[in-house]
């Protein structure tokens, strides 16, 4: 009798066992989420699967990429993805309660399974975040309604009308992203005090949507000899007398998301116009970034995350994952992939970001994810060679290592709050 | 002078960013290593010389073109005229018909040349010249017809069924219109390869990739009809041929990678960042100065697998892995300017992504190799 009882335990134990790591296999493949996340997850990925074909078309053909960019972005606009993480008290959609308990979680969703069909789409939505997070993160709420507000409203009937975020110069790329370099950076665009305003004359290149925007938050020092110490931000309309967008650059990758050098003459900027203090420019160009930095980390690795399943796809129905040398390197693959996917969604959940821990994850999850892209072409033989998603990706992803911050610069950003006196969070993260 | 030379290759639209290091006159490493691989052919230096004019100018004529999805037809036709006027495509024949005697040495000197530049014009050579050994070796009289007008072909997939037989398809790496085929066959029962001249009918198909754009691979209908017999091989000699366009590959990509880290030091040597020129700082130093290291390991190999058959597949892998590395650190140096269209490097970078590939895996080339090595030993 006890032997008996004994066997149907273990049975029904065995069960219970296999039914939760069943359970754990599901989840980990639905990519565990709360339901509203789950939900908004889905309608990106929806989104992103309906406007695939123009993706390639903007590829393939890079001088249609202007009027890609603008459909797609129209498209999304009436989908709710230009407005869903701009607060409602600004005209967007996105709860304050929610940011309190999901960090950046719900936007990192986005940015990841828009990614999975292309990290340029990803990038041409993220930079609208992006241009408006210093308007945001000055909290200066009658500022935000009043610029916000009606480019919420237009996105929604489906007239796009985006932000931009400038703060790269021909002389200046790094220097302005990394606490050193910004000291002795050779800025270019400056802004000079006059009445009721000022007037903003330099130029700021490598824009992402800069061409296409509506408003642009431009990074400009009032006092040459002090360069960030005294940079302030502005917003700018596009269609401000002195705006031009020089031109459109042509790139590796990322062709959807069109990038634009700008340039600024003698510009005239109401004050109203003015995002923060004066001399606050470096602390919201710090801020943004620390913000966005996870956030480019989920791109690379939304990217990578479609690499590995159409890398494990071939591979299977090739029968080469049998080959116990294949699943030595995908098995590290998948592996690299899940340690960097995990910091991301941890940093993303930071409320304030960290920005040791931002750029830990921008510079681990981008380089994690260009090396997935690149073996995995390998492991596809010589037909990697050959045009097509995979290498698509690739490219894309290859950007994903120099923007925001190149990597290198990024690594040294670990250790400018140590700098100051400020504790490091990884011996927070164990 | 020749790395001011390259720097110059950066192109610089908005003035003042990048500029040539004009006073540099350091020996160039390369410019070295090329004159010690042709150093016993002395007569085939004013090859490479003629090599570097007519890439510069095809580049500067048609370089945006050749990069394009699908170059248009009248200037692949141009570009291969312009490689034929020197005879670039003879290489593989000997001297009295205007080539090296596919001298692996003096061939990998003229397609490193070539890829200072381009490395598709080097890659489409390098497949005129695997074409063209098997002609080397004719056992059948020159024909009048198609070779007569230059001599040229492409070569086709390494396995057809019957070389006389109904009409196929065949894959051929850089063909051109008006371009004759060389086919072989893998007669593993005699232990050879039989190779034929055939006229493609029409093309089938065109392969597009993301990189060596310009030398795409087109498969071609044939009618099956024969044109000319060449020769029947021994599989030794075809093995040492798959060497050869291993050393060469890993030659060219190697020089490619190189021609990436010199534009990346001339910016870096104009560049501030940080209150300092961006070539002092330790990472980019480091950067720069890794990628270096493998490029000029991989030249050194070069040079050993020369002399040493055993060491080609090894010296291929290792090479287009020290120079996808080293064109991806360039680009790393340039920042957002080494992702732009404008400045070349992303051209690079994928050059020498498709020539990793294009051996096969490289992780697996080395496997392979080291079967070989350890005469079976290993499973």
């Amino acid at each position: 009798m006890t032997t008996t009882m004994a066997a149907s335990l273990s049975a029904t134990l065995g069960d219970w066992l296999r039914q939760r790591l069943e359970q754990a296999r599901r989840h980990e493949r639905k990519d565990e989420l709360p339901p509203s996340l789950a939900d908004l997850q889905r309608r990106a990925r929806t989104f992103a699967q309906e406007v695939a074909p123009q993706v390639v078309a903007a590829d393939r053909n890079p001088e249609l990429a202007p009027q890609i960019a603008r459909d797609i972005l129209a498209r999304a606009g009436t989908q709710g993805l230009l407005t869903a993480f701009i607060p409602a008290w600004a005209g967007g959609d996105a709860r304050l309660w929610r940011a309190r308990r999901l960090g950046q979680l719900p936007m990192l969703v986005v940015i990841e399974a828009l990614a999975e069909v292309s990290p340029g789409l990803a990038t041409l939505i993220g930079a609208h975040y992006l241009g408006a997070m210093p308007i945001l993160l000055s909290f200066d709420f009658a500022l935000a309604r009043r610029l916000l507000a009606p480019l919420c409203a237009r996105n929604r009937r489906g007239d796009p009308a985006i932000c931009a975020f400038a703060i790269t110069e021909p002389e200046a790329g790094s220097d302005v992203e990394d606490a050193l370099g910004a000291r002795s950076a050779r800025l270019c665009t400056t802004a000079r005090r006059v009445e009721g305003g000022y007037r903003l004359s330099g130029r700021k290149c490598f824009i992402s949507g800069g061409n296409l925007a509506t408003l642009t938050t431009v990074f400009a020092s009032l006092e040459p000899q002090r360069t960030t110490r005294s940079w302030t931000c502005f917003a700018v309309r596009m269609e401000w007398r002195g705006v031009e967008v020089a031109h459109v650059e042509h790139k590796m990758g990322q062709r959807v998301s069109t990038t634009a050098e700008l340039v600024f003459d003698d510009v005239f900027v109401p004050e109203s116009y003015r995002v923060g203090g004066e001399c606050t420019g470096w602390e919201l160009n710090r801020l943004t970034l620390d913000g966005s930095r996870p956030m480019v980390g989920g791109l690379a690795l939304g990217a990578a995350r479609r690499v590995l399943d159409v890398l494990l796809e071939t591979l299977e129905r090739r029968g080469a994952l049998a080959d116990r040398d294949v699943q030595h390197e995908v098995a590290e693959l998948l592996a690299r992939y899940s340690a960097a996917h995990a910091l991301t969604r941890r940093a993303a959940l930071q409320v304030p970001p960290l920005g040791d821990l931002s750029a830990m994850v921008k510079f681990l999850a981008t380089d994690t994810a260009v090396h997935i892209a690149a073996r995995a072409l390998e492991l596809l033989g010589p037909e990697g060679a050959e045009e097509g998603e995979i290498e698509r990706l690739y490219r894309d992803l290859r950007l994903t290592q120099i923007y925001e911050g190149t990597n290198e610069i990024n690594r040294f950003a670990v250790f400018e709050g140590s700098l100051e006196g400020r504790p490091l969070c990884w011996s927070g993260l164990v | 002078m020749a790395q001011a030379a390259l720097a110059q290759s950066v192109k610089d639209p908005r003035g003042g960013v990048v500029s040539a290091l004009g006073s540099a006159s350091v020996p160039d490493p390369l410019d070295q290593r090329l004159r010690a691989w042709a150093s016993e052919e002395v007569w085939v230096r004013p090859l490479l010389h003629t090599a570097a004019t007519i890439a510069e100018r095809i580049v500067d004529r048609w370089g945006s073109e050749l990069d394009r999805r699908d170059p248009a037809e009248a200037v692949l036709t141009a570009v291969e005229a312009e490689l034929r006027g020197p005879g670039l495509h003879l290489l593989a024949l000997d001297e009295s018909e205007g080539g090296v005697s596919g001298d692996p040495a003096s061939v990998a000197a003229v397609l490193a040349t070539l890829a200072r530049t381009d490395a598709c014009l080097a890659e489409w050579v390098l497949a005129r010249t695997v074409a063209m050994l098997p002609l080397a070796l004719r056992q059948c009289a020159p024909p009048s017809e198609p070779l007569a007008d230059g001599w040229t072909a492409a070569f086709a997939a390494r396995h057809v069924g019957q070389l006389t037989a109904e009409p196929s398809t065949v894959a051929v790496r850089g063909w051109v219109p008006g371009c004759a085929v060389v086919v072989g066959r893998n007669d593993e029962a005699a232990n050879e390869w039989e190779f034929a001249l055939v006229q493609p009918s029409a093309e089938a198909s065109r392969t597009v990739r993301f990189g060596l754009r310009g030398c795409s691979t087109v498969r071609l209908g044939t009618d099956g009809e024969v044109l000319v017999p060449i020769a029947r091989v021994p599989h030794e000699e075809v093995a040492r041929w798959y060497g050869c366009a291993a050393l060469w590959r890993a030659a060219l990509a190697l020089a490619n990678g190189r021609a990436a880290l010199d534009a990346a030091i001339a910016y870096a040597g104009t560049r501030y960042q940080g209150g300092s020129l961006l070539l002092r700082h330790p990472t980019i130093q480091s950067l720069i100065g890794e990628a270096y290291l493998g490029v000029m390991a991989g030249e050194s190999l070069v040079g050993q697998a020369i002399d040493c058959l055993e060491l080609r597949s090894w010296c291929g892998a290792f090479a287009v892995r020290a120079a996808e590395r080293a064109c991806w650190a360039a680009q790393q140096v340039l920042g957002g300017y080494g992702y732009m269209k404008e400045y070349g490097l992303e051209h690079r970078l994928r050059d020498a992504k498709v020539l990793s590939l294009l051996g096969g895996d490289p992780r697996r080339v080395v496997q392979d190799a080291l079967r070989h090595a350890l005469g079976g030993l290993a499973p």
